[in-house]
């Protein structure tokens, strides 16, 4: 088995290089199917869903939020309940961080792409999306002390430090900060989960981040192949990855998450996440951190409605291909 | 072996005694390049043709995995120079590549001289110094760097803020300018030791003579230092001058690194990273392969200057 990043192409394309199994990011799916990277199956995969955590809310006087207007107020009092600490956040959002800040746009009805009879449209320009980075912009100014152009790794470091009221990430973060070594046991003890709430109450679209277990077209040994990925969406692999907190990838098998509130946030997260664009030049927004820029140019003091025009003229170029 | 077996007399004279020979074939020197010419061929023309090939043809991710390329001529060299993005990266290349060149060499050859006059135990130890700063591996070291200016944990921020100074939180990526700057640190670091190490060994074959007959003409050390220590070492420097004006070109690895952990990735490329990204990031090979030829060029014409003139120095 074989991790890709960017240099994917190089191995996949080599017949005695290729991996015979690879797993890509859901982000890079459909760029590299497009281009047949990717034998023919029709497998299931892997998906983690968004959660947010919350210690904290009692101190500040504030409850669970049930819309998303309410969510990035209280973000916003969350950090204004501790105004001598320059390191705290209510919400952390690192600028870089745009798979969990896209959820804004995706919530207020708007989108990264649409695809109209076969062309794509960059939309992030459209009043809905706008809305959304409005609200990004106002998480990134009053509730965040994250670095406006830092990147969404490690959001335990600052967590673990009690600097940190919310946070938006995979589930298997928990795993991680319940760790003894890396996270602190002790301060998950005041920590839940809640998904984000989207308009009208209901959980907000968020990025369906995960992984895609894929067999290389150019595997020498497909037969292998195949029965490497049964196993891997066999009951008994997916079990191991829900009790690590990860979603399964067979609905029959979410029940393995548990019923405690980090699994009915998973579960709620999950049934209303999106995609980004399905497009084939996808992975070519990704490469450029087109994304990325977007959000640390609004999160550094950029106008969102400009900073939208530069990321839409670059998609649209991108997508067209 | 063939060679000339007559002892050899002067310079002038040499020229005379090969002509007689002439007559006598010569195929073992040429024997002996053939392997080195060969791994050069494979591992250096192989890739240069190809990538000559493919800036001419419409190459992305689809014909990496196997669909046929179309050759389309010009268009992608004409889709660059339509392009500004790309000539704001070579204008910012070539800034950087000046600015790193002129301190690396100004402080590297400052060091080369301070280490003729220091005692013999204190030079080891700056060399020992110098040695760790030049073989620490690139990405460990640019790790350690990072660190150092972390946004929120960096002990740049920490210093000035214990000192009452407002840099708590401050990122020092974010700002193209301040990330050129940061980028300079790092690669003017990973330089000085190089152009120390070289600079110093010409300067200990400068001839004592020379210094001693100047000093005897009443020059002041200033004049000594550019009249004649700087013209003995002038072939040396003139080959690190380009060297350093080549890597900081094309330099790759700490822009890279440092756009991984903060600042405008479209503000802050330069050309060595620009390539990157229109080839394995977007997978636009062909105009990569543009853009990397472009580059050549441009390197090739910086260095034409001093390559034809140490040439005429070798014959003179």
């Amino acid at each position: 088995m074989d991790r890709p990043g960017r240099e994917a192409a190089t191995s996949l394309s080599s017949a005695s290089e290729s991996p015979d199994v690879v797993e890509v990011g859901n982000t890079q799916a459909s760029t590299f199917t497009a281009v047949g990277a990717f034998a023919d199956v029709t497998e299931d995969l892997p998906r983690w869903g968004g959660d947010d955590l919350l210690p904290g809310f009692a101190a500040a006087g504030v409850s669970e939020p049930r819309t998303l207007d309410e969510f990035v107020d209280t973000a916003v009092r969350l950090e204004a309940s501790k105004p001598d600490d320059p390191a705290f956040s209510g919400f952390y959002l690192p600028g870089k961080d745009w798979r969990n800040a896209v959820a804004l746009v995706w919530a207020n009805g708007g989108d990264i792409a649409t695809d109209k009879g076969g062309r794509w449209t960059a939309q992030l320009s459209s009043p809905q999306s706008q809305k959304g980075l409005e609200q990004a912009r106002t998480l990134f100014e009053k509730a965040s002390a994250a670095g406006k152009d830092a990147d969404e790794t490690d959001p335990q470091v600052a967590f673990c430090k009690n600097e940190v009221a919310m946070v938006s990430a995979p589930g298997w973060l928990k795993g991680v900060m319940d760790d003894p070594e890396k996270g602190c046991p002790d301060v998950m003890k005041n920590v839940g989960a809640f998904a984000l709430p989207g308009e009208g109450g209901e959980p907000a679209p968020v990025l369906l981040g995960g992984s895609d277990v894929a067999i290389s077209a150019k595997s020498q040994n497909p037969g292998l192949a195949r029965s490497l990925v049964k196993i891997m969406t066999g009951e008994e692999y997916q079990t191991m990855l829900g009790e690590a907190g990860l979603t399964p990838a067979r609905s029959l098998l979410s029940s393995l998450l548990g019923d405690d509130e980090y699994a009915k946030a998973a579960i709620a997260a999950a049934s209303n996440a999106k995609l980004p664009p399905s497009a084939a030049g996808w992975a070519a927004v990704e490469g450029s951190s087109t994304m990325e820029d977007l959000y640390v140019g609004i999160a550094s003091g950029g106008d969102p409605a400009a900073e939208a025009k530069k990321a839409d003229a670059a998609i649209d170029t991108a997508l067209a291909k | 072996m063939s060679t000339v077996s007559e002892p050899r007399g002067p310079a002038t004279q040499a020229p005379r005694a090969v002509a007689a020979r002439r007559p006598r074939r010569r195929s073992l020197p040429y024997a002996l390049l053939v392997p080195a010419a060969a791994a050069m061929a494979v591992a250096m023309d192989y890739p240069l043709v190809r990538q000559l090939v493919m800036s001419f043809q419409r190459f992305g991710l689809a014909q990496r995995f196997g669909a046929p390329a179309s050759f389309v001529g010009l268009d992608n060299y004409r889709d660059l120079v339509t392009d500004p993005a790309l000539w704001s990266v070579v204008g910012r290349s070539v800034a950087f590549c000046l600015v790193d060149v002129t301190l690396t060499m100004g402080i590297g050859v400052g060091v080369a001289l301070l280490m003729t006059q220091l005692a013999a135990a204190v030079r080891v130890a700056v060399q020992v110094a110098l040695l760790l700063a030049w073989a620490m591996p690139v990405l460990a070291a640019l790790t350690v760097w990072q660190w150092m200016f972390d946004t929120r944990y960096g002990v740049v921020n920490h210093v000035p803020t214990g000192l009452g100074l407002p840099f708590s939180g401050h990122s020092w990526l974010i700002e193209p300018l301040s990330f050129y700057a940061v980028a300079t640190v790092v690669v003017v670091w990973m330089s000085v030791p190089f152009v120390a190490f070289t600079t110093y060994a010409g300067l200990t074959q400068v001839p004592e003579e020379s210094i001693e007959a100047a000093t005897l003409d009443d020059a002041g050390a200033w004049a000594r230092m550019c009249w004649v220590v700087l013209p003995a070492v002038a072939p040396v420097l003139a080959v690190i001058v380009l060297l350093q004006v080549v890597w900081d070109l094309r330099v790759f690895t700490q822009v890279y690194v440092l756009q991984g952990a903060g600042g405008i990735t479209s503000r802050t490329d330069l050309l060595g990273t620009y390539v990157y990204r229109l080839g394995i990031g977007e997978g636009n090979f062909g105009a990569s392969a543009a853009v990397a030829m472009f580059l050549l060029l441009l390197t090739m014409g910086l260095a034409l200057g001093y390559v034809r003139s140490m040439v005429r120095q070798e014959d003179g």
